[in-house]
């Protein structure tokens, strides 16, 4: 079987009723915490930060967003052999098609295995190669230097610090914000 | 009872300010909504809108007519909407051509701000526009924002791609902006 988005070791699908007890399990992990996570059902600015446990209703209510062709998409990524879930992907265009806000995470358990480093250029390419996208613009919590320092390799420039987005952990948290053009955008192969 | 200001009031929308809304969303220059709707809307989907709003305690979302205080003139719109409980909001502001350039904007602004720092007890707020749109960011700076987020060439409007511009407000800015009002609010 193949998929319509699908790298070597994974492929994106549709989340449906079925996987939300495994989503409320991981994103309710302390792991994930300070993740920004809530990009992908919120327009380009305010958040969830008052919600801290997930409920069904919360997710049930990001699937309805996550169907809606006119604002925006969302993808579980799964691993191609056991079909586990790996993480979201997720991308908001409801102001302008031309602007996507991309928002991709890895599941606690399954990082260190280099899924990041081989789903993000490739969905990047798929949005610059099959959507009107000219902006694609990622949020990163200030605590996530790996994941700035990730999509700085892949061609993304700083474009703000939106301050304060959250309040978690006794403190407030600000959002660093990266986009990328399309014509900066490398072909997927020589990422 | 509307908040009150010197030459404005913010107030509930009413049935009779529903062809001057429609018109503020029809003007394609005055549009503050930037999404590049057609300027097709008409009055009885107003009315339809108007009549199928009841009375609610959400606090999330808030839609004012801003008047003038002696002669009563609808001069334009206000809202707020996003807002996470107590936290954030974003702000929307459409003023009638007729008012343009005369200040309304930013009275209008300030009682809003107001009202969200001072009555709401927000933490900060967030406008969003775009690069060419210089009206909205000249009031958007004279009301104490500053620029948070700037997203290259992400808005097609009037004929080219524009940046995205992110702009806040914070609290504690708001009330250095405002000597006269004390924040209660102990400091997070």
């Amino acid at each position: 079987m193949t998929f319509v988005l699908e790298t070597e070791r994974t492929y994106c699908n549709r989340l449906i009723e079925k996987h939300i007890p495994v989503l409320l399990e991981v994103w309710n992990s302390s792991e994930l915490r300070y993740m920004t996570m809530n990009r992908s059902f919120r327009d380009y600015y305010g958040s969830n930060s008052h919600i801290m446990i997930y409920g069904e209703r919360d997710i049930t209510k990001i699937f309805e967003i996550w169907d809606d062709p006119l604002r925006a998409r969302g993808f579980g990524i799964f691993n191609k052999e056991t079909h586990e879930l790996l993480g979201h992907v997720a991308y908001d265009f409801g102001w302008d098609p031309h602007f996507i806000v991309f928002n991709l995470v890895i599941y606690p358990k399954n990082r260190q295995n280099g899924y990041a480093k081989e789903v993000t250029p490739y969905l990047i390419g798929e949005i610059f190669n099959n959507l009107l996208t000219n902006n694609i613009t990622v949020f990163i919590d200030e605590d996530e230097i790996i994941a700035m320092k990730f999509v700085e390799t892949l061609g993304f420039k700083p474009s703000g610090v939106i301050k304060r987005e959250t309040y978690r952990g006794g403190k407030f948290r600000n959002t660093h914000c990266f986009d990328i053009l399309k014509r900066e955008w490398r072909n997927v192969d020589a990422n | 009872m509307p908040i009150r200001g010197e030459r404005i009031n913010l107030r509930e929308i009413r049935k009779e300010d529903l062809q001057d809304i429609l018109d503020l969303r029809n003007n394609i220059d005055g549009s503050s909504i930037a999404r590049n709707v057609p300027p097709t809307s008409t009055y009885e989907e107003f009315l339809n809108s108007h009549n199928k709003s009841e009375l609610s305690f959400d606090r999330e979302y808030g839609f004012f007519a801003i008047e003038t205080n002696d002669t009563k003139e609808f001069v334009g719109r206000m809202t707020f909407s996003y807002m996470g409980p107590r936290f954030c909001a974003d702000i929307g502001i459409g003023i009638k051509e007729s008012f343009w350039g005369k200040g309304y904007g930013h009275e209008a602004h300030e009682l809003l701000l107001k009202f969200l720092f001072h009555n709401m007890g927000l933490q900060m707020v967030n406008w969003r526009t775009w690069s060419e749109n210089h009206g909205s960011l000249k009031l958007a700076i004279k009301s104490g924002y500053t620029i948070t987020v700037r997203s290259r060439e992400a808005i097609f409007i009037d004929g080219k791609l524009c940046d995205y511009i992110g702009l806040q407000i914070l609290r504690e800015e708001y009330y250095e902006r405002h000597p006269e009002l004390v924040d209660n609010l102990q400091k997070i």
